[in-house]
């Protein structure tokens, strides 16, 4: 062990030789530095703009003054997604997705105003964060440190000096694999002061997310160092080992993920909105227009509800029979329109899965994913988002529905249009807008965050396995 | 020497390189990928949008047919908007993915209806695409930079150099060919399918002229660029691909991100949502005004309208498209703001062009496919004309107060819409 690490100083001495050391560690510092501040500035900008936003929508919401409650239901309320408090580390899809929902009856509407979408062209680059730099300039850091540690040695024969003392090709492999890997150990620290400043809440369990990503990381990061070495253990000349190098970067961080988004659309294709819309209005037209206590579609609610209280019309319920109606309505509607969404949710997991398949040929994707599911900002945490909303938005309008049914009667709803004096009696005190409860997001548990990245948790490790290998299969070539 | 005697002698040692022709190999199937993708891209669009359109036309059939009032036929037919793809769009793709290709539109207020959105799986969007502008702007200055690094330091490290120059009758006689013969390669492969692409699709002749030209003008400055690197005597061949691949990272992955950041910094400007909340606020305030509040905003900018008969404290159709007309011009300001903003950015992304060449290729090149900000931005005001023609239609009869028949609503012709 002690010759494996007399050869990891040895590297590490000729890097602060050598400029290029020096030039990579600058880019190393800055990029970091830089990505960690801005994307801790960026994501608490975000976070708290949003944060802003909900207040200012919860406040109009609770001001409005006594309504018909049907009107609150067409009124409805805002929501927006909060950012997670990880984001800063990897924002993920957070510029992808929209920020608000307007949550109102009889509809589901989409998130709308995502950032890419108003920053246009740019936001396609990419954004400053750990993540990138992690992910993307790493691997080339760790390239350009790398690509001639054996290489070089063979260049100017020092290798066969150095296996004539007696050291073993193995120890050299593994000690300039060290000096690598523990490059990239140093370049997980802006993590790890981001993960520690973070907001944390105990149901979002920033502490475990932050070291389940740094070790994810420094697999990532282990099997660059990994084929890095190998690839210059195994060739003659320094100049082919980057070239070797340079392409495996560009196939697998710039090439392959976009190629598989590609075949992920392409293979599942996604329906458009309006297609989706005219299912919509084709599925809810047989349910009938809950508005419309006549509409044939509620014929069999009004015999049983008229028998279960044995009365002869709907005048004599001891309820208003409009907003049973409305609440039966409802009921259908969201069940039909959650039926579509979770297909919807299914196909996109669907194209998650097909994207992530492409992991066996570049370990940045199964990276990606694993970092934005543990980061909280992955595809399964806007479902999640929308799920939430929908279940508030569901719970929102069936608490004005059961206000129609309880807080009048049938006539003096149907009366409501006739004078101000009628429409007085079908409205509900504001009070009641002000004690219903606000949107509060619980983002998703670590343990199903942990779940979702499990899978490409997998394909990381045989990664490092293959590229393990890749190293020990190097050393038996080294001297051919 | 004759050029074109050099020419050969020039073709002759290209095609003996293997390398090289690998790489352009590699270019060449990229640019036939994406260029396919790009094409099942729109075809598929179009194919959605020819659908979208039939059963649009079954839809509001049906929906005329059930109305019972004029009111309520404004309110349940929809019409159908879309934006189709250009002919070019196959090869940029550009921000149609992002953006809806498909509306539609009915008599409300169209502020509540123009920021809905397509679904968008995130995480493919936030993977990227690979289309032509991609393999222009990313993979064709690395194929520039691998064909021309060690053009000159190879000759030199093996020690050809001074002998090439004492050969050759002069200078220019000897690189330009080399340089030339490259360059044209790196053109053709990049192109060869994109112009197969632009012929299936029956593109317009001046716009491919364009995108080549601008292609060919991208491929120029990268090769300039690593030339002037390449010619600094003191650098090794692996240093010249280093400091090569750095401005690549710098200009292509590093320059754009960080306009980014100060752009999003810069611009915060008027929040969509923002214009959102206004007009929903503004249609629902409606329902607790006097209603003749309401009909005298609607009258000061309708006049043609102000004589029709006053609206008394019952419910009126009339009064209800008023309140969604004059909730988008409560929100009309706050919606130009917002769309300033994003012209502002867009502005501020064209000075970020100046310093990156990627940015700047890809601008030119969505620009000419017209899938850019400024073209979703036409498709916006033609669907908020077309919002304006569908209320507009209604009018007469609602505010005549013209008693419903089936045959009189079948006279309300909406004609489809054209982009």
């Amino acid at each position: 062990m002690n010759k494996v690490l007399r050869i990891t100083k040895d590297e590490i001495r000729y890097w602060r030789r050598s400029q290029l050391a020096w030039l990579v560690l600058l880019v190393l510092l800055a990029t970091s530095v830089v990505a960690a501040t801005v994307s801790n500035f960026e994501s608490e900008g975000r976070a708290e703009q949003r944060s802003l936003q909900q207040a200012e929508a919860d406040a109009i919401f609770q001001a409005q003054p006594d309504r018909h409650p049907h009107r609150m239901v067409h009124y409805g309320h805002y929501v927006y997604r909060p950012a997670s408090p990880l984001a800063a580390i990897d924002p993920g899809i957070d510029s992808m997705v929209g920020t608000s929902i307007f949550l109102e009856g009889h509809r589901r509407n989409s998130a709308t105003f995502a950032a890419a979408k108003e920053t246009g062209l740019l936001a396609r680059f990419g954004s400053f964060s750990p993540a990138f730099v992690l992910q993307t300039i790493m691997p080339l850091l760790l390239i350009v440190c790398g690509f001639s540690a054996l290489t070089r040695e063979k260049e100017s024969r020092t290798l066969y000096q150095l296996i004539g003392h007696g050291v073993s090709g193995r120890t050299i492999v593994l000690g300039k694999f060290i000096a690598l890997s523990g490059l990239g150990v140093v370049a997980l620290l802006p993590l790890l002061v981001l993960g520690l400043i973070a907001r944390d809440s105990s149901q979002f369990a920033a502490l475990p997310s932050l070291l389940a990503l740094g070790a994810g990381y420094l697999v990532y990061l282990a099997v660059w160092a990994a084929l890095t070495v190998g690839v210059s253990a195994l060739l003659r000349s320094s100049a082919l080992s980057l070239s070797v190098l340079l392409a495996v970067w560009l196939v697998a961080v710039v090439i392959t993920p976009r190629v598989a988004s590609e075949v992920a659309l392409v293979a599942v294709p996604p329906p458009s909105k309006v297609e989706t819309d005219l299912a919509i209005a084709e599925t809810l037209r047989a349910g009938g227009d809950s508005h419309d206590v006549e509409d044939a579609a509620f014929n069999d609610l009004r015999s049983v509800t008229l028998a279960e209280y044995d009365v002869e019309s709907i005048e004599e319920l001891p309820f208003n029979y409009r907003g049973l109606v409305a609440l039966r309505g409802e009921e259908a509607d969201t069940k039909v329109l959650n039926d579509l969404a979770e297909a919807q949710f299914e196909q996109e997991l669907a194209q998650k899965k097909l994207l992530e398949g492409f992991s066996v040929l570049s370990p940045v994707i199964a990276l990606r994913s694993f970092s934005m599911s543990l980061a909280g900002t992955a595809l399964q945490d806007h479902h999640h988002f929308l799920r939430s909303a929908e279940d508030y938005r569901f719970d929102m309008v069936q608490t004005f529905n059961r206000l129609q049914m309880s807080q009048m009667s049938l006539a003096e709803d149907l009366a409501r249009n006739d004078s101000e004096a009628a429409a007085q009696r079908t409205r509900v005190s504001a009070d009641t807008w002000q004690e219903m409860p606000v949107f509060e997001l619980q983002p998703l548990t670590f343990a199903e965050r942990f779940a979702a990245a499990a899978g490409v948790a997998v394909t990381l490790l045989l990664w490092l396995l293959a590229s393990a290998s890749l190293l020990l299969f190097s050393t038996r070539r080294l001297l051919s | 020497m004759k050029l074109s005697h050099r020419l050969r002698q020039e073709f002759i040692f290209l095609s003996k390189s293997r390398a090289a022709l690998a790489v352009l190999l590699t270019l060449f199937f990229a640019s036939a990928l994406s260029v396919t993708l790009g094409l099942s891209y729109v075809a598929q669009e179009r194919m959605q949008i020819a659908e979208l359109i039939e059963r649009d036309t079954q839809e509001r059939a049906f929906k005329r047919g059930q109305a019972v009032d004029f009111g309520g036929a404004a309110y349940d037919v929809f019409h159908a908007a879309w934006n189709e793809p250009s002919t070019l769009a196959f090869a940029a793709v550009g921000q149609r993915d992002l953006n809806p290709t498909m509306m539609r539109i009915r008599a409300l207020a169209i502020e509540g209806q123009i920021y809905e959105t397509d679904s968008v799986n995130p995480e493919l969007a936030l993977a990227g695409r690979f289309d032509f502008s991609f393999v222009v702007a990313y993979l064709l200055p690395l194929i520039v930079i691998f064909l021309f690094y060690d053009l000159i330091s190879s000759e030199r490290e093996s020690g050809r150099l001074n002998l090439l120059t004492v050969s050759a009758s002069s200078a220019r006689l000897l690189w330009l060919p080399r340089i030339a013969l490259r360059v044209s390669g790196v053109l053709l492969a990049a192109l060869l399918p994109f112009w197969l692409g632009a012929v299936l699709e029956e593109s317009a002749l001046g716009a491919v002229t364009g995108l080549s030209l601008t292609v060919a003008l991208h491929c120029l400055l990268w090769t300039a660029l690593v030339l002037f690197i390449a010619s600094r005597p003191a650098l090794r061949s692996e240093s010249i691909a280093a400091a090569s691949v750095g401005c690549w990272l710098l200009l292509t992955l590093v320059v754009p991100i960080a306009g980014k950041t100060y752009i999003e910094s810069s611009v915060s400007g008027a929040q969509g949502a923002e214009v959102a909340l206004v007009q929903r606020e503004a249609v629902n305030g409606a329902w607790d005004l006097p209603k003749v509040v309401t009909m005298d905003a609607f009258y000061a900018s309708h006049p043609e309208w102000a004589d029709s008969e006053p609206v008394g404290e019952e419910w009126h159709w009339k009064w209800y498209y008023a309140f969604q007309q004059v909730g988008d011009e409560t929100a009309a300001q706050l919606a130009r703001d917002y769309r300033q903003s994003m012209l502002a950015r867009d502005t501020l992304t064209a000075s970020v062009a100046l310093l990156s060449p990627a940015v700047a290729v890809q601008r030119a090149l969505e620009s000419l496919a017209e899938t850019n900000l400024q073209a979703n931005l036409r498709f916006e005001d033609e669907v908020r004309r077309y919002h304006e023609t569908i209320r507009r239609a209604y009018y007469p009869v609602l505010f005549r107060e013209v008693p419903f028949s089936e045959a009189r609503l079948a006279q309300i012709e909406i004609p489809a819409f054209d982009g």
